[in-house]
């Protein structure tokens, strides 16, 4: 077990399967403010694609905010648009190069012990931490709203609430 | 037959209000009578989206809901700004805005001394009578209140409007549970502000899965609505923009 990480998001990239979107592979990082993508064996997150370039493109951290920055002149793809830079969300999703794979890109906020460039075959199609519900929590907030008076009151009288007032009903 | 539509959204600034607005329009255009009532009473905004001035509005929500007048008398008819030129003989198209008024006063009195939500209820069924409307559009104060959750409860169709953000997610969770347990006829998701990059198939499975309410539309974060943002209604400035097409789709479905 090594030390937890001081720096509590990790960056975790998955090589998407381009037929299903699916992640084939994923890849782990912490504690890093720079990594290289291209198909070089001493990348970072290498990977086995002829048409990505040796050094494809690299993700920086700037003032907290990730980018990604193209090296090859293939640039990348976001929404079938080529870009030289983009910068990247939770569930971003950029391609290398015209022809090449997509990947996307999220922050894990689970402390890892993961060594660096640490590179897990992990298969985790839901990482999408900002899209999950805290099911507890929404009961607990909506049954607060639905055992009040007002609700109570609404949900009792909701056909008549519902069909329409003849137009002389107006006390007024 | 008549249609009552609300747009709520649970946090501010997802672009509701401009929503709201853009598709009224459109559903006008289709050649409806349409209403748009705003009850965010707390931070009105839609009148400025057809360029409807402060100083105009004699008479708005809050007067009617004070008893200060009937509820038609607050509507203006906003269909030459909103949709361009049209046949004044004809009874179709016509667009009509309900606004609240934004004098700070007015609001600090509902805020204080709040009134009777029954008349919101009568007001809401009066107006599409005296003005024969096809569609009446609510726009709701974010959040839930009083106001949203009457708004939810006479309305046949909710649409809920959401950027792809925790918070939003979270909360938004919230109204959708409420309204299912109103009963609501059909709820639909709109997701709007999707940033460049991000994987829309999978935020789309994620929504309709965590909410089980379709979604119906989503709309880019678009520089163009960013900038045209409160001046004009994008939707005919923009006729051609992959985001009217976009909203062209709530429309079609909402006229279906």
């Amino acid at each position: 077990m090594g030390m937890p990480s001081v720096q509590d998001h990790a960056v975790v990239l998955d090589l998407l399967d381009t037929a299903t979107g699916q992640p084939l592979q994923t890849w782990r990082f912490t504690g890093q403010t720079e990594i290289v993508l291209g198909r070089a064996l001493d990348c970072d997150v290498a990977v086995a694609s002829p048409y990505v370039s040796r050094a494809h493109a690299y993700l920086q951290n700037v003032d907290g905010v990730w980018q990604v920055v193209a090296i090859s002149s293939q640039q990348l793809l976001v929404n079938e648009r080529r870009v030289a830079l983009v910068e990247l969300f939770d569930g971003c999703v950029f391609r290398l190069g015209p022809n090449g794979c997509s990947m996307r890109f999220s922050r894990d906020s689970q402390a890892t012990t993961a060594p660096d460039s640490g590179q897990t075959l992990s298969i985790d199609p839901n990482n999408h931490p900002f899209l999950q519900l805290d099911r507890t929590q929404l009961m607990r907030e909506v049954d607060e709203i639905a055992n009040g008076d007002f609700f109570q009151n609404l949900s009792e009288n909701l056909q008549r609430i519902r069909q329409p007032r003849k137009s002389g009903a107006n006390p007024d | 037959m008549s249609q009552i539509i609300s747009i709520h959204s649970f946090r501010g600034g997802t672009g509701k209000s401009n929503l709201t607005a853009n598709l009224s329009a459109l559903l006008a255009k289709a050649g409806n009578r349409v209403g748009v009532i705003d009850t965010d009473i707390q931070s009105p905004g839609v009148h400025v989206i057809f360029a409807l001035k402060p100083s105009d509005v004699k008479l708005a929500l809050n007067d009617y809901l004070w008893g200060r007048c009937r509820i038609e008398e607050a509507a203006y008819d906003v269909t030459a700004a909103a949709i361009g030129r049209f046949d004044e003989s004809a009874a179709r198209p016509r667009l009509f805005l309900i606004p609240s008024s934004v004098n700070t006063g007015e609001i600090a009195q509902i805020l204080r001394g709040g009134y009777d939500i029954g008349k919101l209820n009568d007001g809401i069924h009066e107006l599409v009578s005296a003005l024969d409307l096809d569609y009446l559009l609510i726009d709701t104060h974010p959040g839930v209140n009083e106001e949203t959750l009457l708004s939810i409860a006479v309305s046949d169709r909710l649409l809920l409007v959401m950027r792809p953000d925790s918070q939003d997610f979270q909360g938004t969770a919230i109204t959708a549970e409420l309204a299912r347990k109103l009963d609501v006829r059909e709820m639909f998701i709109i997701l709007n502000k999707i940033p460049a990059g991000m994987d829309r198939e999978f935020l789309l499975q994620q929504v309709e899965s965590a909410y089980g309410a379709p979604v119906l539309a989503m709309l880019p974060l678009s520089i163009e609505m960013a900038t045209l943002a409160s001046s004009g209604l994008f939707a005919l400035r923009f006729p051609d923009h992959p985001l009217t097409l976009e909203l062209m789709k709530i429309a079609k479905r909402l006229l279906s």
